[in-house]
């Protein structure tokens, strides 16, 4: 299993304790362990969020190729939304408990239709968009997230949303196929759509 | 714009932070943690100078250097062409109100037994800058500065979100008109949504009294954002330093390049066009023996014999930009 996840010298490691191995190739047993029993489905919790970029460029690797070789169906939860380009086929937008948006990865970078998406996208800064010397700023999500014991009525996004009306602010959008395998929980996603797209 | 400031409010000069490590029971030093290892560089007035590395390469030991908070073992620190390097604590008084730091962790920096005015205007105080009500009316005015309400002064830090927390940050931070502000990865903390409003209101408040900043952080897209200098450090010595359009566009260091290449964009990659991604083989090497000649060599793609046994010299091999690299020497031709 050891050498499967390509941990260097694995003869020797197999004696080694935790404490002895670096964060990238703790992982790497990890990864190991949990698939040493054949699993159908992998579920990835942030599996790469402490280790350095470099780290986490051959963890994410090492994940595609066992995924092709082993046929293994991945569920890769992350806030990453570089990761989620990188890794994913398909992608679940979650706010305050609930999902928000359900697209393939290529439509949702395309065309994000929940207010939320759109806003994590534009803030986040994009490598190699701020190179003039303008200042740039980032766009930001008024306020933060609600805490789950108080939730606001109707949508839980309302109240920091640029597109919020009346309706939202007392009924909770359906999550609603938008297109074609595209499922979106939002009132207005035609007038977000219609905006065009946020970068 | 690109080259080095013409005018220098801070300069470092070959800095050296090792530490000691000890074993037994006379405590003899058994070894050495050589965590920041000769560097140098400087930053200008309204200027912000990031810099980058992964956990362990000696970037934050770097700035508890040069905020004095530890004492560096040799190399020199300037400030308004003040050295400062051995001044007593007595004497670096004067000086720290010009130099002012903000955490990584909100949470963990802000006393919990004082209320959030009290930890704002305690600078203030501590300076007799100000006096009872002034006090109050000066720390109202940092907080309208950072986007907190005066009415909120009197909660205490748990009761503020991460966010928040690190506005408390700044603002106690702001209250002695410091010229540069050292940031030890003072978004990282936070949530994507979160963090974009703590960056905005770093380069609106820059902007609005000429601060200076040594932004040290691992995310390179963040870095880009908010840096108009870019140190790359790797294993507590400097690999690569230039404006951020060099660096980001052309950078000349194999380090610097593969650590590009390995951020995800976010965005998928488009029909048919591959990235070409450099993936480094191996672990950063240890502080304590790194490898000798090159300390990049043991990861390093285009690694060659010289590599091993010479380290590279740190020279500006074009106007501004600096580079330790063996392929990058005067002489080593244009191969790049």
């Amino acid at each position: 299993m050891l050498t499967l996840v390509r941990i260097p010298e694995a003869e020797r490691r197999i004696r080694q304790y935790p404490h002895h191995l670096s964060g990238g190739m703790r992982q790497r047993v990890m990864i190991a362990m949990a698939l040493s029993c054949n699993p159908k489905v992998l579920i990835a919790d942030e599996p790469t969020t402490a280790l350095d970029v470099t780290i986490q460029a051959q963890i994410l690797n090492l994940m595609h190729e066992l995924k092709q070789q082993l046929g293994t169906a991945v569920i890769l939860i992350t806030h990453d939304l570089g990761v989620v380009a990188e890794t994913a086929q398909r992608v679940v937008v979650m706010y305050a408990g609930r999902k928000v948006e359900e697209a393939p990865v290529d439509e949702l970078f395309a065309a994000p239709l929940h207010p939320y998406t759109r806003g994590l996208m534009a803030s986040v800064p994009r490598l190699g968009a701020a190179l003039d010397d303008q200042r740039h700023r980032l766009t930001e999500i008024p306020g933060m997230v609600p805490s789950l014991r108080s939730m606001p009525q109707g949508c839980s996004f309302a109240p920091r949303c640029g597109f919020a009306t009346e309706r939202c602010r007392s009924d909770f959008p359906p999550l609603e196929t938008a297109r074609r395998g595209h499922a979106v929980a939002c009132w207005n996603w035609q007038s977000v759509l219609a905006e065009g797209h946020p970068t | 714009m690109s080259a080095a400031p013409a005018e220098k409010l801070l300069e470092v000069e070959d800095l050296k932070m090792h530490f000691a490590i000890r074993r037994g029971v006379f405590s003899r030093t058994v070894g050495q943690v050589l965590a920041v290892d000769g560097i140098s560089f400087s930053i200008g007035p309204g200027e912000t100078l990031g810099l980058v590395g992964e956990s362990g390469c000696g970037k934050s030991t770097a700035g508890k250097a040069i905020l004095k908070l530890i004492e560096p073992t040799a190399g020199r620190i300037r400030l308004h062409g003040h050295d400062i390097t051995d001044l007593s604590p007595a004497e670096m008084r004067p000086h720290r109100r010009e130099l002012q730091v903000i955490f990584q962790d909100p949470y963990s920096s802000l006393n919990p037994r004082l209320s959030a005015g009290a930890i704002v205007g305690e600078p203030l105080t501590n300076y007799g800058i100000a006096k009872g009500s002034e006090v109050e009316d000066r720390v109202a005015g940092l907080f309208k500065r950072v986007g907190l309400r005066p009415e909120q002064m009197r909660r205490y830090p748990h009761e503020f979100s991460g966010g928040q927390r690190q506005r408390l940050g700044i603002a106690r931070a702001l209250a002695l008109n410091p010229h540069l502000i050292i940031g030890d990865e003072p978004v990282s903390a936070l949530d994507v949504s979160v963090q974009a409003q703590v960056i905005n209101l770093l380069m609106d408040l820059q902007e609005e009294y000429g601060l200076s900043y040594l932004f040290i952080a691992h995310d390179l897209a963040v870095v880009e954002h908010i840096s108009h200098r870019v140190a790359v450090m790797y294993l507590g010595k400097i690999v690569e330093l230039t404006d951020k359009r060099s660096l980001f566009v052309e950078p000349l260091h194999p380090y610097t390049e593969a650590l590009l290449s390995a951020v995800p964009q976010p965005e998928p990659p488009k029909a048919g066009a591959t990235r070409a991604r450099i993936i480094l083989s191996g672990d950063v090497p240890s502080p304590i023996n790194p490898p000798a000649g090159c300390r990049f060599h043991t990861r390093c793609p285009y690694v060659f014999a010289r590599c091993k046994v010479e380290a590279p010299a740190f020279q500006q091999v074009k106007p501004g930009h600096w580079v330790a690299c063996h392929l990058r020497e005067s002489g080593a031709g244009s191969q790049g």
